[in-house]
């Protein structure tokens, strides 16, 4: 009789013993498995933060870059004048540099804006090579103004295009590698196109740049 | 290559070198005997008290012979310096001061017109801790032979820099103050061929460094510069304009020759830092005055410093700046 309720009893305590470990085991693993998630849930968010942040440096660099292309175009008619002036054989390069300047005004900021820009900027550097022949054009004070302003704007244009490149290529990275593509895929973000040098020197003709 | 008019002040100079000179070897032989004689006295004291010999009659006397033992040896010290820097390294100095005040600045100015030379000035340590070029202020700081004018376009001015920072160290004496210089050679300060508006710093790759306010950390595109070099700036776009492809490619050259060059491009000027292992515009007094070397050596040091304005192009004007 003793024994049958010892039995009992110790059965008893064993099976309360079992619970306890169930339930500090169950309430152990739901802990990890809410630390995971929220590290996880931290992780995406931070990596959410950078795209962002990389997407927003190159829409600071892009804009410096517009900034700086529409200086080159508000200088281009004044320099057009100037030249006209002193070299009449050369209508058709300063027309064709008008007719550059009219349509990379619009397309500002398009794959096709670029490409105008580029061609803008080959345009340019024919404009100053020609002027070579015009000693007078090259002794006017205005002339000498406006083709050092261009100088500084060109070479401000690099740095922009050179600065958009490098916040494009961190993006691109953030966008391409793992694991932030998995949160860039997520949230839509997607690599961007560099902005192709033009393939011509942004230095008047015979110097050197800075 | 000293001019003709100087040929007279050089031998003037060479005369009093040699009773410089002379008298520098007299005092240093008087001190090294009397220093000799000292410790013969210390030494012979000391046995005096060691035999025990005062016991007999100099008994009564032996707390003046311990007087005269321990106070011998500062008293000595004492005028031995004084002795030494009134008849050996005073004269020496007077006579490099106005080998240089008198003879270089005659050489810089008919060599180098639009350089003016004046060797007691220096560039002012707010220009040097004010760069930023060191992640901290110097506590010790000198600057000599200053030189201002222009080379070409740019305005210039460099002079000699050295720059101590205190350390503490902890040892089992207590707490020993140490300085330890960080930077000595030559700091150049140029008006920049561009307008810019925001600060750039050009440091060396393998030291850690520390952002300023507002500052970024500016990736260029060329590898052998980004090897040795580290660019921080104020504006992304702004940097890349003051560090064009051919600049990077100039600096990475100049950190090829020199070293640990660091530069910085604040307020339309450039501040250049080229660390030297010797002193640069010196005389020397076991030289002799009328020696072309020494005037050589003077313009050509001059000359390397010019050259740095060519080697980074700021002479090439073709911007709005002029």
């Amino acid at each position: 009789m003793n024994s049958l309720s010892n039995r009992r009893r110790r059965g008893g305590q064993n099976a309360h013993v079992m619970d306890g470990f169930l339930f500090t085991g169950w309430l152990l693993a739901s802990g990890c498995a809410v630390a995971i998630f929220l590290a996880v849930l931290g992780g995406m968010v931070r990596i959410f933060n950078r795209l962002v942040r990389a997407r927003n440096a190159c829409g600071n660099a892009w804009s410096g870059a517009e900034t700086n292309l529409k200086k080159r175009h508000d200088l281009i008619p004044n320099l057009v004048r100037v030249v006209e002036a002193y070299a009449d054989h050369e209508e058709t390069v300063l027309a064709e540099v008008a007719g550059l300047r009219e349509r990379a005004s619009r397309e500002v900021g398009t794959t096709e804006g670029m490409s105008t820009e580029g061609r803008l900027g080959r345009a340019l550097f024919d404009v100053r090579a020609r002027v070579e022949a015009y000693p007078q054009l090259q002794a006017n004070e205005q002339f000498l103004h406006l083709a050092a302003t261009l100088n500084e704007v060109e070479e401000q244009i690099s740095a922009s295009r050179r600065a958009y490149n490098a916040a494009v290529q961190a993006l691109n990275n953030l966008v391409e590698q793992f694991p932030s593509l998995i949160v860039a895929r997520m949230s839509g973000f997607k690599p961007r196109e560099y902005f192709a040098a033009d393939p011509v020197v942004h230095a008047a003709p015979g110097v050197s740049g800075g | 290559m000293a001019p003709e008019s100087l040929a007279g002040l050089l031998a003037e100079l060479e005369r009093r070198r040699w009773v410089v000179l002379k008298g520098y070897w007299k005092t240093v032989a008087w001190l090294l005997l009397g220093t000799s004689l000292v410790v013969g006295i210390f030494a012979a004291l000391i046995w005096i008290l060691d035999q025990g010999l005062w016991e007999s009659h100099l008994q009564p006397r032996s707390d003046l012979i311990a007087l005269t033992l321990f106070s011998l040896p500062p008293i000595w010290l004492f005028v031995a310096a004084w002795a030494f820097r009134r008849f050996a390294n005073g004269p020496k100095w007077r006579y490099l001061y106005r080998f240089k005040a008198e003879v270089f600045t005659e050489v810089c100015a008919h060599h180098f017109p639009t350089l003016k030379y004046e060797p007691a000035e220096g560039i002012h340590y707010t220009h040097f801790d004010g760069s930023g070029l060191f992640p901290y202020a110097c506590d010790v700081y000198r600057s000599e032979d200053r030189f201002t004018g222009t080379m070409g376009k740019t305005t210039v001015t460099f002079a000699e820099a050295r720059a101590e920072r205190k350390k503490r160290r902890l040892t089992s004496e207590g707490i020993k103050t140490e300085y330890h210089e960080y930077f000595r050679g030559l700091m150049l300060v140029a008006d920049f061929h561009k307008h810019f508006h925001s600060a750039v710093r050009v440091l060396p790759a393998s030291e850690d460094f520390k952002l300023l306010s507002r500052e970024q950390r500016v990736v260029t595109e060329d590898p052998d510069f980004e090897r040795s070099f580290v660019v921080l700036g104020t504006d992304q776009t702004d940097a890349r304009y003051v560090l064009s492809t051919s600049m990077l490619n100039r600096i990475w050259k100049l950190g090829r020759r020199f070293g640990k060059v660091r530069l910085g491009f604040r307020d339309e000027n450039l501040i250049l830092l080229l660390p030297r292992g010797r002193d640069q515009f010196e005389p020397s007094l076991y030289r002799k005055a009328t020696s072309r070397r020494q005037i050589q050596q003077f313009v050509e040091d001059i000359s390397a410093a010019l050259e740095l304005v060519t080697e980074l192009n700021l002479n090439t004007r073709i911007w709005s700046k002029r």
